[in-house]
């Protein structure tokens, strides 16, 4: 009896959580017709690959937003990761009042919410426009530079090489290794984990990018996935949720990739 | 180690972030000290920024309480009652799963006759809720899996009840989990502009309307004097939130050192 009220339990809890997931996945196999009629049906009446075919053929401008933002994410995941390691491996080993002061200015601007970031930015392209003559608003540069210095990574970087043993530094000294030397064979092979979560969340945070596109670009052929499937839900339902569907596979693809090291993770910890 | 030649591993990320955010938030602060009239006073006239304000704390008080209890709830019956690895894998994937791409299902919900009357806010809760239960989920995973089991036991054999259980031992136990996942969810919830625009757009009902719609707006007008008004009284509340992460963190070396 128990048994059953536990499975019973753990099948509300699935179906709740994976809800919105099933039901954009199953939508974008359903036809115009069933769309249009549609109060919350799950299941498609009949099952077509309308959705991905228009997507395909007639209206690829969908893959040449994927791609902006496949550059964009990735423009800032390599512009973080090295930015960060330096300035973590800085942090983590040098010890004096100046780096204690720059940690924690660091991780305030992680905790400042978007709304607020974002000003700076706007007021120093708007100098560098108007002093310099480059202008910065409406390029993918614009998104992915405050990308690139967003502090989360050197935060969280810094606490995983800060726990990396004294000895290591230590005898690679002795053997004679520059700073660089220990940086390049000591930590980073070290933390190699640490890097690919730190890519992970990079990835999450980016793929998903709202504000700053909102903000920065003007042109709809520049912005992000993310922004467009917005105005697709109003202009062209009929190709919404398959767009919805490739736009969140690469995140759930990585997922399933990584379970298995999450569930290590949580029990070793 | 060689102290000296260390500073150059700084310099692009401290560059960076002078050049990109420190220097002109500093430089902007100019429109709240020196304007014509008292930014702070005008923008409390502001009937915007009022209704953003209150929508915001009506929702940081209701959701981010659900938000732990619910984090707790799942994750105590996971360890108690053995639930499988789908379990979790369901609460924790939506913290992936980007808010724009599932927004056909919560703009359906929004829309249908169940939710017609309903609060906007609420929907916007239930998505917050939804999106970000996994980070409780896992904080208090964590804690749970580290506990000492003999305590219970103990309590058990002393013949404690299980609300005794529960309520002396279980959380002040788990405080300082209970803390972290506050602190995390009020962390997302500052991000909650993303749910709003994805479901809403960009201009959502007033109900919906928070401080960082406001922000946005004002940002988009170039309203510099409200905006940074607005966004030095959110900032002050940022600060408050780092300090506690800082009362935490000292507290937790302390527990360690003993």
């Amino acid at each position: 009896m128990k048994k059953v009220l536990i499975k019973v339990f753990s099948v509300f809890i699935v179906i709740i959580f994976l809800s919105p997931i099933v039901y954009t996945i199953s939508h974008s196999f359903m036809d115009e017709y069933q769309l249009k009629n549609n109060e919350m049906e799950m299941v498609p009446e009949i099952f077509n690959l309308q959705q991905y075919y228009e997507i395909s053929v007639e209206k690829n401008e969908y893959f040449k937003l994927y791609t902006n933002s496949a550059l964009i994410t990735a423009g800032v995941m390599v512009g973080q990761v090295v930015v960060s390691v330096g300035a973590a491996y800085y942090l983590a080993v040098k010890k004096s009042r100046f780096s204690n002061i720059l940690f924690l200015v660091y991780t305030f601007f992680m905790l400042l919410p978007l709304q607020i970031t974002l000003i700076p930015n706007v007021l120093l392209y708007n100098a560098v426009e108007r002093y310099i003559g480059i202008k910065l608003f409406n390029t993918h540069l614009a998104v992915i530079l405050p990308g690139i210095f967003n502090t989360l990574g050197v935060f969280f970087l810094k606490q995983f090489f800060e726990s990396i043993p004294q000895s290591y530094y230590e005898i690679a000294n002795i053997d004679g290794a520059s700073n660089f030397d220990i940086l390049l064979h000591v930590v980073l092979p070290y933390s190699k984990n640490a890097i690919a979560a730190l890519c992970l969340l990079i990835f999450i945070e980016n793929w998903n990018l709202i504000e700053q596109p909102l903000i920065f670009l003007n042109d709809m052929s520049k912005m992000p996935v993310s922004i467009y499937l917005n105005t697709l839900y109003e202009s062209s339902r009929d190709i919404f949720y398959a767009a919805c569907v490739l736009f969140m596979f690469p995140v759930i693809y990585v997922f399933t990739k990584i379970r298995e090291k999450l569930k290590t993770m949580v029990l070793k910890n | 180690m060689k102290k000296n030649g260390m500073t150059r591993y700084v310099i692009p990320s401290f560059l960076g972030v002078a050049v990109l955010y420190l220097v002109p938030f500093i430089i902007a602060q100019r429109y709240v000290i020196f304007p014509s009239g008292s930014a702070f006073t005008e923008i409390f006239s502001n009937m915007g920024f009022i209704i953003s304000i209150k929508n915001t704390i009506i929702f940081i008080c209701i959701f981010i309480p659900l938000a732990v209890i619910f984090g707790f709830v799942t994750a105590f019956a996971t360890e108690y009652l053995n639930l499988g690895f789908w379990v979790q894998a369901a609460i924790v994937l939506p913290i992936t799963v980007p808010a724009s791409s599932v927004s056909g299902f919560f703009k359906e919900m929004a829309s249908s006759k169940a939710l017609e009357n309903v609060n906007g806010l609420l929907v916007v809760g239930i998505i917050f809720l939804w999106s970000c239960i996994g980070y409780t989920y896992i904080i208090f995973l964590i804690s749970l899996k580290n506990r000492d089991k003999s305590i219970e036991e103990a309590a058990y054999l002393d013949g404690a009840g299980a609300f005794r259980t529960m309520f002396s031992i279980m959380l002040p136990l788990h405080s300082e989990a209970i803390v972290l996942a506050a602190i995390v969810s009020t962390y997302n919830s500052l991000k909650i502009f993303r749910v709003t625009y994805a479901v809403f757009g960009e201009y959502p009902n007033y109900r919906m309307f928070m401080i960082q719609n406001f922000l946005h707006l004002k940002l988009k007008e170039l309203n510099m004097q409200t905006l940074m008004a607005g966004a030095d009284i959110l900032l002050a509340f940022v600060f408050i939130l780092l300090f506690l992460i800082l009362k935490l963190e000292q507290k937790h070396k302390r527990k360690m050192s003993l």
